[in-house]
């Protein structure tokens, strides 16, 4: 097929090999500037040993993750119309192995583990304290499974939401919901509501005087004219709360 | 048409030797062992022989589409493969498929757009090739649609679009009927009126005798014999070859005549 | 120059022509359409705006599944389909450099993967505005997601061009397809088997994993200059390459 002989075919595939060797590693500062654009790059042994069996260990390697980790999500929501809570629960956690990126995975994710898989361990009528043990056991797990979601994600303040609404409507924990909310409402990018809500929460919890010096600091940081900080509702509840701090 | 150089021989081999590699373990294989032969402008020259005598590996090595392993291969003093011996050259690959999406004047556009022929030449030469090898009605046919014998003169059209000095056809009558090997006689016999060199390999000898002004026998690699017609018949020239009775008979009932 | 340009661009041309006539082209577009009309089926979940990203992800793994099979496959039938029917022996006999008619393929197979591309991707887009109008929600940044789509054309006229340095000394098209799929899937996975020690030589491969359109529409946000820069001189520099040792090789091959 070559003019010449074999030999110089050999000398041109070494020569081939090593020139495109140099050109990536000359080509490594750009790969690194390239790099921002992709993904980590590192090999996810979680990833990996997760997806064995599942299916899409190939399509994780091809770069197709997100992909990969949208097919899970619509297998999770297919076992949950199921009511399997085995299958529900081991695929909302693939999901998360294969992209762990989108926080909708996450907040979803959380909600069919706190919300959903009480009841549906709790088929009938059931005496209250087991009812009670089983929102507690299910809002620990969808509280570790939020945890690994800050270890990835950071502070966050959906995260932090998410955990203070679990605290306080399955677990009935009004300080741990206080906590929280007062940490999401420190986040940047927070919702107006979280810092209310903690001021509300602290009032629950017969601490006026620490729920006025909150709101008090939070009307400081509210913007003028933007309808959703909701100016007047914050000044509202310090008048009253200044009231029951004088009661005291 | 494209202007030769004045020298005096159109092709050149000397020494010409061509070795192809048969595998790790069988080694190099001698396609062709020692060719010299010359031909002089304007003259058709047939290459005949076996299969694996040699005859597409000459025609490829002087079209450059292979570079000789010995010897030299030259077109009008140009080495052959070179870019003033390509633009001096046509050539007809053996049973070429052409594009089948195309129409005949499409194609013959493409390939004279690759001539780097200007845009009103290329135009006025389609035309004039198509009517020289009678596919003016065809040309806007889809090649799909064409027989064997018009893809053929197609493929001759393609082969002179750009006026080459020299026309190389490899087996240009390959699985021709008759009636088509006639019509190909006729346009490749045109040719030297025009002052094109040509040379073809065939295996029809009644054809080559008909066409050439010299011929070449190979066989395993080597010229058997070589010179013109009377020269290796030891004929009158004059008394032009003539067709078998079979062949007469089957050209009158299908209504061709010379 | 001028002419080597223009000789360039009609073998472009013809080689664009004779892809879109293929039956691989169209079986994959077909596919690739029926995979993105089949996350219509995502309404009945009722995942309100997070139904736009499922479209978008799964339209953009279609793409990029079909289109690396379509950048192999095209550019290895396209570049023996000619040289097998000894229409090549017309065109190189022609004074037309090899070189020229190799980069005039690439071009021909480029411009085929832009138009599956744009043609997937216009179709997708069409989905997420209809369906964002009737969730009421804008969950996929169109722009992004065109930018996303540029991203894989990139990653697919990469493949093309691995499979083009492989046809130009294999002998066959299904063994230089087969090899530009498995140079295509050890560059995707080069990052994650690393590339220094023992395993330097897998930086002859390029990275294609670089080329994330994923995590483009995943950041939902456009992606720094500097980076496209980036992203687009180490594309510039890996096709020149290939090229430049496809059109050594294709000077030296022999018919």
């Amino acid at each position: 097929m070559f003019s010449n002989g074999a030999n110089s075919k050999g000398w041109f595939l070494v020569i081939a090999v090593v020139v495109l060797v140099a050109v990536g590693w000359l080509l490594q500062p750009v790969e690194r500037l390239a790099g921002a654009l992709a993904a980590r790059q590192e090999f996810r042994h979680d990833q990996m040993m997760a997806s064995a069996g599942h299916g899409g260990a190939l399509a994780l390697l091809g770069g197709m993750r997100s992909m990969v980790a949208s097919g899970w999500w619509l297998r999770a929501n297919l076992a949950w119309e199921k009511r399997d809570l085995a299958a529900t629960t081991a695929l909302i956690d693939l999901t998360v192995v294969a992209d762990e990126r989108p926080l909708y995975f996450w907040l979803n994710g959380a909600r069919i583990l706190a919300n959903d898989m009480p009841e549906w361990r709790m088929a009938g009528p059931v005496p209250r304290a087991y009812r009670s043990v089983v929102n507690e056991q299910q809002a620990q797990v969808a509280l570790r499974f939020l945890e690994r979601g800050l270890r990835w994600h950071g502070p966050r303040a959906e995260l932090y939401i998410e955990m203070a609404n679990i605290h306080l409507r399955r677990r009935s924990d009004v300080e741990e919901a206080a906590r929280y909310y007062r940490l999401a409402a420190e986040q940047p990018d927070a919702p107006y509501y979280a810092a209310r809500i903690h001021a509300e929460l602290l009032r629950e919890l017969r601490r006026p005087t620490e729920a006025l010096a909150w709101l008090r600091h939070v009307l400081n940081t509210l913007p003028e004219g933007d309808e959703l900080a909701r100016r007047d509702v914050v000044i509202e509840r310090i008048q009253l709360l200044e009231q029951e701090a004088a009661a005291l | 048409m494209t202007v030769a150089p004045k020298v005096s021989w159109a092709v050149e081999l000397v020494g010409f030797g061509k070795n192809y590699s048969a595998g790790w373990a069988s080694g190099r294989v001698s396609a062709v062992d020692v060719l010299t032969l010359r031909l002089a402008p304007g003259q058709v020259l047939g290459l005949l022989g076996p299969n694996g005598s040699g005859k597409s590996t000459t025609l490829k090595a002087l079209g450059g589409l292979l570079t000789p392993t010995r010897g030299q291969c030259l077109i009008f003093g140009h080495p052959a493969g070179s870019d003033e011996a390509r633009a001096l050259v046509g050539y007809l690959p053996e049973l070429p498929q052409f594009p089948l999406h195309l129409t005949g004047r499409e194609f013959l556009q493409y390939c004279g757009e690759l001539s780097s022929l200007r845009e009103e030449v290329i135009t006025e030469r389609v035309a004039e090739v198509l009517a020289w090898s009678g596919l003016t009605a065809a040309a806007e046919r889809r090649l799909a649609t064409y027989s064997k014998g018009m893809s053929q003169r197609l493929g001759l059209a393609q082969a002179i679009l750009h006026e080459p000095p020299l026309v190389l056809l490899d087996e240009p009558a390959s699985g021709l009927d008759p009636a088509g090997r006639l019509a190909l006689n006729r346009l490749i016999r045109d040719l030297p009126t025009r002052g094109t060199t040509v040379v073809f390999s065939s295996h029809l000898l009644a054809q080559t005798e008909q066409l050439c002004d010299r011929i070449a026998i190979l066989g395993r690699g080597q010229i058997l014999a070589e010179g013109t017609a009377a020269e290796l018949l030891g004929e009158d020239r004059d008394e032009a070859p003539q067709p078998s009775r079979l062949e007469k008979l089957y050209l009158e009932k299908i209504g061709c005549h010379e | 120059m001028k002419a080597s340009f223009g000789r360039v661009r009609v073998i472009a041309r013809q080689t664009l022509g004779e892809a879109l006539r293929l039956r691989l082209t169209l079986l994959l577009a077909v596919i690739g359409a029926g995979l993105v009309l089949v996350t219509l089926q995502l309404r009945e979940f009722n995942f309100g705006s997070a139904e736009l990203k499922f479209i978008g992800d799964f339209g953009l793994g279609a793409m990029g599944g079909l289109g690396t099979l379509l950048a192999a496959l095209a550019t290895a039938q396209l570049f023996f389909n000619e040289i097998q029917g000894r229409v090549a022996y017309c065109v190189l006999t022609r004074p037309v450099r090899r070189w020229e008619y190799l980069w005039g393929k690439f071009a021909g197979v480029a411009a085929l993967l832009a138009l599956f591309v744009a043609s997937l991707g216009g179709l997708i887009a069409v989905l997420l505005l209809g369906r964002g109008a009737q969730l009421g929600v804008t969950g996929v940044s169109i722009p992004i997601f065109f930018c996303a789509c540029a991203v894989l054309w990139l990653k697919l006229t990469l493949v093309a061009a691995m499979t083009l340095l492989v046809c130009t000394y294999a002998g066959s098209a299904l063994f230089a397809s087969c090899a530009g799929l498995i140079m295509a899937v050890i560059a995707q996975v080069r990052p994650f088997v690393g590339g220094s020690g023992g395993m330097l030589w897998l930086r002859a491969w390029p990275n294609l994993s670089l080329f994330d359109a994923e995590s483009v529409l995943a950041s939902a946000q456009p992606p720094a200059f500097g980076v496209i820069a980036g992203v687009v001189a180490y594309w510039a520099v890996y096709v020149a390459v290939f090229g430049t040792f496809a059109s050594y090789v294709f000077k030296r091959r022999e018919f």
